[in-house]
């Protein structure tokens, strides 16, 4: 189970700095609402981890499929959020 | 260096980056509060379980779950009392009930009196086995074996018959502060969750049997059956009661009905008599009277003990519900030896129970009162709890099997960080409401069953 967190949040950090740098290289500018929303996105995610393991763990099917929905829905609508915010500020600029 | 190379400058920057995010993402697993750390056991594998069961909470109950408030006239922990009654007679109660009727044949009744509601039950509990399929039919075969491997535990340790260890000329003298603290990390190696202890005193006699039982019998029918009883003295040579609270295996008890429940709450009140019974044999051992309560030789009923205890508090259900929930099975241990009593708990599960009701709804039997408000009920005391028909309870558990308010009370959750947050939000009078209906939209009014394929160990 280490091994397995150990490793995915290896590949979050390599994401990560490949994001950085395609923001460097291309000049992405992102504003202090953009950081913030990736924060909320990466809060959101993490804790809708914690959710559908715990009910994994507790094997209760309505709750894993529920949790998946809500948080999963919830955080492509971040994802979307954050990107046309990103797009929309730079193309502006 | 061309645009496609990375410079060491950079390579540093990431390996840097990712070695910290991998870093904390492996210190925040391991701060996870779940009993998933390498010592709760599989049994779905068909592994071995500990002498208590499959523990699913591993820690001592953390403070921020509750507060202590100080005993008050006229209250037992948080549930109110306007005066005593008459004391109980055990042979009187639902289980004895069923073992004397069944054995003499004795159901006469009014509608709505024992006899014939035990009649009903028992013929309703033929119609469903006749009409099982043949995997059910195995499955309640065990599930019968179980009982009966509970029921000889209980025949066997009935009054009487177990032969307690001589109490010792020479006692280990600590401070009743250190001696506390020692039997109840005892107590907890020995399996229970939750350890509590209540001082017997006169607004506790309500709880005291006048009789209890003699027979050790708690399946039917026997042809000699008989049952004396015997008297339980008043007052009660015992100072102090060590309350134990073993929680139940959670996988089995969410099958609600039917074979699997009934298999795993008979084994969990077998095991329930050991620790009670080690215990003796270690306080007399060290020099001090005791005596140990296994589930045939009662002296009490166990709720308002527990509750002044300081396990948890009277629940809708008429369960003790403690914050890791309403599936708490409770064993005691009587003793002289000098001990410092707990505070009763309130964790706010009075404003609570006011709002949810999912155990009401959710009760096969309608034995559960959906009222908003608690009123005075007459039991062995005038006690301000929610009504709560036993005859309804026993005859449908009788017939099918049941632990459902056990298992849908919104308590009634694993050890995890997710639950955590619940345990200490659910206390504030305001979350409550807003609570239970999270409960509700995760695990459904009506949370589903667990079935005999997934948890059985027989499958």
């Amino acid at each position: 189970m280490s091994l397995l967190v150990f490793a995915f949040a290896l590949a979050v950090g390599i994401l990560a700095m490949y994001l950085w740098n395609l923001k460097t290289k291309n000049n992405i500018r992102i504003s202090w609402l953009s950081y913030l929303l990736i924060a909320v996105f990466i809060v959101w995610t993490g804790v809708g981890i914690m959710v559908v393991n715990s009910f994994i763990e507790e094997a209760v099917g309505t709750a894993i499929t529920t949790s998946l929905m809500v948080f999963g829905i919830t955080a492509i609508a971040l994802l979307a959020i954050i990107w046309q915010v990103i797009t929309r500020q730079n193309r502006a600029g | 260096m061309s645009n496609k190379e990375i410079s060491r400058k950079q390579f540093l920057k990431g390996a840097a980056v990712t070695s910290g995010a991998a870093a904390a993402a492996l210190a925040a697993s391991s701060l996870s509060v779940s009993a998933d750390s390498g010592t709760s056991v599989d049994y779905t594998k068909g592994k071995a379980r500990d002498e208590m069961g499959t523990a699913s909470v591993t820690r001592n109950l953390p403070e921020h779950f509750y507060k202590r408030i100080e005993p008050r006239a006229g209250y037992i922990g948080t549930t109110k009392v306007n005066g005593a009654l008459e004391q109980f007679d055990a042979r009187e109660h639902g289980f004895a009930q069923i073992v004397r009727r069944a054995s003499s044949g004795d159901w006469e009744g009014e509608p709505g009196d024992w006899g014939p509601m035990l009649l009903a039950a028992v013929q309703e509990k033929k119609k469903v086995r006749a009409a099982a399929s043949a995997e059910e039919t195995e499955d309640y075969t065990w599930s019968g074996a179980f009982q009966i491997a509970m029921d000889r535990w209980h025949v066997n340790l009935r009054p009487g018959q177990w032969d307690p260890a001589p109490i010792n000329s020479n006692k280990l003298e600590l401070s009743p502060a250190e001696m506390t603290a020692k039997i109840k990390k005892v107590a907890r190696w020995f399996g229970a969750e939750q350890v509590g202890i209540c001082e017997i005193t006169d607004d506790l006699k309500p709880y005291f049997y006048k009789k209890g039982r003699a027979s050790g019998y708690y399946t039917a029918p026997h042809p000699d059956y008989a049952d004396e009883g015997r008297d339980i003295p008043w007052p009660y040579p015992y100072k102090y009661c060590i309350v134990m609270g073993d929680i139940a295996d959670p996988n089995t008890a969410r099958a609600q009905r039917g074979p699997l429940v009934e298999a795993s709450a008979k084994i969990a009140c077998a095991d329930s008599d050991f620790p009670p019974l080690y215990l003796e044999s270690i306080i007399r051992t060290l020099g001090y009277d005791a005596k140990g309560s296994p589930f045939s030789d009662k002296d009490i009923i166990e709720a308002p003990i527990a509750v002044a205890a300081g396990i948890g508090e009277l629940g809708r259900s008429g369960l003790v519900i403690s914050p890791w929930g309403a599936h708490m099975r409770l064993s005691e241990v009587f003793t002289n030896m000098p001990l410092v009593p707990d505070k009763p708990m309130d964790f706010g599960l009075q404003d609570f129970c006011k709002a949810c009701k999912k155990c009401a709804d959710n009760c096969p039997a309608g034995a559960i009162d959906g009222s908003d408000e608690p009123s005075e009920q007459h039991v062995t005391a005038k006690v301000v709890k929610w009504a709560w028909d036993e005859k309804k309870c026993l005859s449908r558990r009788l017939a099918y099997g049941c632990s459902s308010c056990q298992t849908v009370c919104p308590w009634t959750k694993p050890d995890n960080m997710v639950h955590e947050i619940g345990r200490m939000l659910a206390k504030e009078k305001a979350f409550a409401p807003f609570l239970y209906k999270l409960d509700d939209f995760f695990y459904g009014r009506e949370p589903a069953m667990h079935t005999s394929d997934e948890y059985a160990p027989w499958r």
